[in-house]
């Protein structure tokens, strides 16, 4: 519910005053009489007399209500445009379960932290189709390029480090979101592979996926996700219990590097969640969208309320003209 | 003058009604004020206090119809329609693995929706399977390879529940509608709900339903998993028959059409598509467009009101008797009269210079740059010193390709404005003087915008490249048609996705030693080869029976032309942990 001009709620303070100063030439009387015992004895009036003045005063005040323009809030804008078609691919190899992504308080997997940068990269982009592709030592089409974020945000969530397979199958990936992207209706089509780049899975290689993608339209920017330091790792050892264990997983820029230059985009390095953030906006201005926002309007309820004050006044005039005539 | 709302019209009846009520009770009045002449209004006056009455109720009606004057506010181009959003909820209880259609009633379903999707070639879908419960198999998209290789993954045994439950379907498929207009959802099923009967399902609203009824009349056995026939608890062998009516009657009472799929019938497939085409697209429907003034209040619709406001008040504090009190309460009136008329003028002005604003940001984001800056002017002549509006005239004349209107436009906005805005303006100004050829003035603008906005990289290397070759652009570059604007004019009042819109046009980044000096380039990359083409893609038919397992490669649901990349694997879906057990329901069919 919105209200367009509030200030003219104002005027409903006006009611009373008014109604009190017409009273108040209205109890001077309008015709002397004689004798009062004739209209003593007919005892209270009934109370449809106020009938005419409560017509009218409501009349008045929807007529107000009308003016201050209430209305239901419009609902959320129409992306138009072309928009763009984006694959996400998201690494669920073991790697990702390094503890070492740095955030302001804490300390979080790279696999969380992928997926929070990846949450906040789709909601920055409403107008565009983002779609997911997660994978281990294989790769699985999670979800086609769509406008639906609530969809992508709980495969986001859903994502655990392992569940595709040990392995890291990147070219697979790669094609895997080249194939979902080839038909894209959009202006461009963009491949964003999160990872650490050792590829050692899969049918084809991250060059020749990159090639395809190049050779399919598609551009590919990688994400180099961890730290080179030996990262923490949460355990669970079958005698000693939930343990951290200390491990090299470094990332394998090289290999990354490559994917982006032949795939024609870039390579980010993200050593903690504030990189991830750079490399989120960074592809954002690398490949813009031209879908805009297209504000709906919402429903006014004004012309109903005027409806009604116009029924109530037409109401109270042919009251005041019959049963309820005042003189003079 | 035209009327946005002229169904409101007919509240103009209530001027001549109340004017019989008036001339009744100036009859009535007479009459007693013959027999008592001391109950006689003052001369006039009843006639003012009805004529205030009758010109108010005049007035609230014409505001109720909301008349607009000028030229009427419609799209110059029309509108381009959007496609049609379709969610398909394709029945997965173990009911549709019965055999009366070849090979099963599921794959005949599959067979068909692939076949009427590929009848539809601009519709975006959506899949949801159900069985006891509902589930999102694939999102709506555009991508046809996705939703077949998706399609043909959903079987019975990804149901998370036994059973049929054609409300859980609907709900679900309304879900992933959302807001998608127009919508419909396409119901495959067999129709025989397993659930005890739910009083008054609620249906998704205002979407028609077209329900599919799969299999022969005849009721037909059901395989259980093992493939032998399904039997209840009580050893009883099950057999599934069809509720075609139930799907019927489901299908008229939400607007839709039903269809059915059986060996007996002809295939649906061709009138399907025909009635989803059938459907009314958006510009049957007014208020879909943002042109139509719908727009909650106008400045029209408030000033009638007021007035009519203004004059109410002024008929009741009118006494209708000469007396002493005769100019205090005329002039009470008039006053009122007047503050009404005059207090919420400037409250009105700005509130609807936004909405034009707004209207005009529309027209922008449709392309529609002559009503984006009919619009623009019609809010600064409401609100004439605001930088925001002013900026946003100049990009519409950039836009337009009237360069000098422009360049004048940037430099009052960027006069008046706020840094952040003022940048920009000085930037889009010198945009504006190097399409007029005058690399001075471009060179002072970029230099502007520089000591506005030190970290403006766009109006940075825009200048340095001015500063390497100081040559105005070669004049055939002046094609309005294919100039970018130094600015989307989006959100310009909050600004608040500023760098994201900025994409510069003029000489930036052009001196990179490639040879190419085209500063007019649109620096986006070029539009999809060929939308039409590429909707008319190719959709593979469903796998086989038999085959629903193991590794699919090329030629499978999902395949792309592409040896390379047909090498991959298409698996779809989550992977995630499969679940080994489900619960039990009693009918699991």
């Amino acid at each position: 519910m919105v209200v367009a001009h509030p200030l003219a709620l104002l005027l409903l303070l006006a009611l009373p005053a008014i109604w009190f100063a017409r009273n108040r030439t209205a109890r001077l009387g309008a015709l002397g009489l004689p004798d009062l015992t004739t209209a003593r004895a007919a005892g209270r009036p009934s109370l449809t007399v106020f009938l005419p003045g409560v017509l009218r005063a409501l009349g008045l005040t929807l007529a107000i209500l009308a003016l201050a323009g209430p209305g239901l809030a419009p609902t959320e804008p129409v992306y138009r445009g072309q928009g763009v078609d984006i694959m996400l691919a998201i690494d669920l190899s073991e790697s990702m379960a390094a503890m070492d992504m740095r955030q302001t308080e804490r300390t979080i997997t790279r696999l969380e932290a992928v997926a929070e940068a990846a949450a906040r990269f789709a909601s920055s982009r409403p107008g565009d189709r983002i779609g997911l592709v997660a994978f281990g030592s294989r790769a699985y089409t999670v979800i086609p390029p769509t406008l639906d974020r609530s969809v992508l945000t709980q495969a986001l969530a859903r994502l655990e480090v392992g569940a595709a397979g040990r392995k890291t199958a990147m070219g697979d990936a790669l094609g895997l979101a080249v194939k979902r992207l080839a038909q894209g209706p959009g202006l461009s089509r963009v491949a964003v592979v999160f990872g650490d780049g050792r590829s050692n899975a899969g049918e084809i290689d991250p060059q020749t996926a990159a090639e395809a993608a190049a050779a399919h339209g598609v551009r590919v920017f990688t994400v180099g996700v961890g730290g080179d330091e030996p990262a923490a790792f949460l355990v669970n050892h079958p005698l000693l219990g939930r343990q951290i264990v200390y491990e090299k997983a470094p990332v394998d820029t090289e290999a990354l590097t490559a994917m982006a230059r032949l795939g024609g985009g870039e390579f980010f390095r993200a050593e903690d969640a504030a990189g991830l953030a750079r490399a989120g906006a960074a592809i954002d201005t690398l490949a813009p969208s031209d879908s805009v926002a297209v504000p709906q309007a919402g429903v006014s309820l004004a012309p109903g309320l005027a409806a009604l004050a116009v029924g109530l006044l037409t109401s109270w005039a042919g009251l005041a003209a019959t049963r309820f005539l005042r003189l003079p | 003058m035209i009327f946005v709302r002229p169904q409101w019209l007919w509240l103009l009846a209530a001027v001549p009604v109340c004017l019989a009520w008036a001339v009744l009770a100036h009859k009535r009045r007479r009459t007693i004020a013959a027999a008592y002449p001391g109950l006689a209004a003052a001369p006039g006056r009843r006639a003012l206090k009805s004529l205030c009455f009758l010109a108010a109720i005049c007035a609230l009606a014409l505001a109720a119809a909301g008349p607009r004057l000028g030229a009427p506010e419609q799209p110059a181009a029309p509108v381009e329609p959007a496609p049609l959003t379709l969610v398909i909820a394709l029945d997965c209880s173990r009911s549709m693995l019965a055999r009366d259609l070849a090979p099963d009633r599921l794959s005949a379903a599959k067979a068909l929706v692939l076949d009427v999707l590929a009848r539809l070639p601009r519709v975006q879908a959506g899949l949801v399977g159900f069985a006891g419960r509902a589930w999102l198999a694939c999102p709506i998209t555009a991508d046809r390879a996705a939703l077949a290789l998706f399609l043909d993954a959903t079987t019975p045994a990804d149901a998370p529940l036994g059973g049929t439950n054609l409300h859980a379907a609907l709900e679900a498929a309304g879900l992933a509608l959302g807001a998608a207009t127009p919508g419909a959802i396409l119901l495959v099923s067999d129709g025989e709900e397993t659930l005890p009967d739910r009083d008054a399902a609620p249906r998704p609203a205002n979407r028609p339903i077209f329900t599919v009824a799969v299999g022969s009349a005849l009721p037909t056995p059901v395989p259980d998993a093992t493939g032998a026939t399904l039997r209840t608890t009580t050893g009883t062998p099950v057999a599934a028959g069809v509720d075609a009516a139930g799907l019927a009657a489901l299908a008229r009472e939400s607007g839709g059409t039903p269809f059915r799929l059986s060996s007996d019938a002809p295939n649906p497939a061709d009138g399907l598509a025909q009635a989803l085409l059938a459907l009314p697209g958006p510009e049957a429907n007014p208020d879909a467009s943002p042109y139509r003034g719908a727009l909650p209040g106008s400045d029209t619709d408030a000033i009638l009101l007021a007035l009519g406001i203004a004059l109410l008040l002024a008929d009741w504090v009118l006494a209708p008797t000469a007396r002493e009190r005769r100019p205090a309460g005329l002039l009470l009136a008039l006053s009122l009269l007047a503050g009404l008329l005059l207090a919420p003028g400037p409250a009105l002005a700005a509130s609807s210079a936004s909405e034009k604003v707004a209207q005009g940001l529309a027209a922008a984001a449709l392309n529609d740059q002559q009503a984006a800056l009919a619009a623009f002017l019609a809010a600064r002549a409401r609100d004439p010193d605001a930088p925001a509006i002013l900026f946003d005239i100049g990009t519409a004349y950039y836009r337009l390709g009237r360069f000098e209107a422009a360049r004048a436009a940037f430099d009052r906005a960027a006069r008046s404005a706020l840094p952040p805005l003022a940048a920009k303006a000085r930037y889009n100004q010198g945009n504006a003087a190097y399409r007029l050829g005058d690399v001075a003035g471009a060179i002072a603008g970029y230099e502007a915008a520089l000591l506005l906005d030190p970290d403006d990289a766009d109006a940075k290397a825009n200048l340095d490249w001015l500063r390497a070759n100081p040559t105005p652009p070669p004049p055939a570059a002046e094609t309005p048609d294919a100039q970018r604007p130094g600015q989307t004019p989006g959100d310009q009042g909050s600004g608040a996705d500023a760098p994201s819109g900025q994409t510069p046009a003029a000489p930036q980044g052009t001196d990179d030693g490639s040879g190419k000096h085209s500063p007019d380039a649109p620096p986006q990359p070029g539009p999809a080869a060929d939308p039409a083409k590429a909707q008319e893609a190719k959709v593979p038919v469903a796998a086989k029976d038999g085959e629903k397992n193991g590794l699919r490669r090329a030629s499978a649901p999902g395949a792309a032309n592409d040896p390379v990349l047909n090498r991959i694997p298409d698996l779809p879906g989550p992977p995630a942990t499969p679940v080994y057990t489900r619960p039990t329901v009693e009918k699991d069919w």
